[in-house]
């Protein structure tokens, strides 16, 4: 079931936007936006969440670094037998 | 850091915990999304709803490194430790409102507290989470501060839907018997600890926008999710 969470999350960013309609119990929000003009807007700013670059990696950070910097160390290489080739 | 077999014990409970709230609020959002009032909030609550199940995937990430147990295949409530709070469904926006907040809230007290934790793969994590939780706060903030002094049609509803969340709210502190090991292994404060910074930070808030919180004596009546004690709406959120 939880296996399903990358479904779940595709989804939701595929879904479209569902054709809304204001329920009885939501009626009080109507007039409040109405006199909270401005409101909608400032939320949709509010939200703008940061996506955080290591948030899917629960590896402590030097794990990460080792690979970083092995990656690093072989496309210096590969950057070298360039040169040396071109020479 | 590699954990002793005891304390890698206690840190599946607590990380458990953590992937199963974040889990089943999203589920919780992603059940109400069909009837969010308008378009923006529901973008908004779309957003939140897909951090959540981030936050949730990346905790049971973490358990596959230090559990042989396979949480992800679980399929019965009660196999779940998430708090009862979180499997509430909701009815209106003010719900999801007043929820998002509380949720929020809480995450963000157990951030900042698990961003010394003395595991470098929760520590990690934490740090990660702690901006999207603040932002996450701010947003609900914003709008409970906009929408309250808007009407008085809008401060009675925000203010019942306060009232029915706050007390729910408490279970997310819900101590385990996993409880004391963590905090003398220095992965985190006691719940109870955890909970009276709660007590002490939503009032702060709360007051500012002239609402009142609620006599929260009955509060115990919310624990039970962390030993799988769980509602009936939990199972009928997994089928969906």
């Amino acid at each position: 079931m939880i296996s399903t969470l990358a479904d779940r999350i595709l989804g939701l960013a595929a879904r479209p936007n569902v054709s809304l309609q204001i329920s009885e119990t939501d009626k009080w929000l109507v007039e409040a936006l109405a006199k909270q003009t401005s409101v909608l807007g400032e939320m949709l700013k509010s939200i703008e969440i940061p996506e955080p670059s290591s948030a899917t990696l629960p590896t402590p950070p030097s794990k990460w670094q080792a690979v970083k910097l092995e990656a690093h160390k072989t496309k210096t290489q590969k950057r070298k037998v360039i040169i040396k080739r071109r020479k | 850091m590699s954990l002793s077999p005891s304390l890698a014990l206690s840190v599946t409970d607590l990380v458990l915990r953590l992937a199963d709230d974040k889990f089943v609020m999203g589920l919780s959002l992603e059940n109400w999304l069909t009837k969010a009032p308008n378009s923006e909030i529901h973008q908004v609550f779309r957003r939140l709803t897909r951090r959540y199940y981030q936050h949730a995937g990346a905790y049971y990430q973490l358990l596959d490194d230090i559990s042989n147990e396979k949480f992800r295949e679980r399929t019965k409530a009660k196999s779940f430790r998430s708090s009862q709070f979180a499997a509430i469904p909701l009815s209106g926006y003010a719900d999801a409102l007043i929820k998002q907040y509380l949720f929020d809230q809480a995450d963000l007290i157990r951030l900042e507290n698990l961003q010394y934790a003395q595991y470098a793969g929760l520590q990690h994590l934490a740090l990660s989470f702690l901006p999207q939780a603040k932002v996450g706060l701010e947003h609900a903030q914003l709008m409970i501060s906009k929408l309250a002094p808007a009407t008085e049609d809008a401060k009675k509803t925000l203010q019942q839907a306060l009232s029915n969340w706050y007390p729910t709210s408490f279970g997310l502190f819900e101590p385990t018997t996993q409880t004391n090991s963590l905090t003398k292994a220095g992965i985190q404060d006691l719940e109870d600890q955890l909970l009276k910074r709660f007590r002490a930070t939503v009032p702060e808030f709360i007051h500012t926008v002239d609402l009142h919180l609620p006599n929260a004596k009955h509060f115990f009546d919310f624990f039970g999710g962390r030993s799988g004690h769980q509602r009936a709406e939990l199972t009928e959120l997994l089928k969906g």
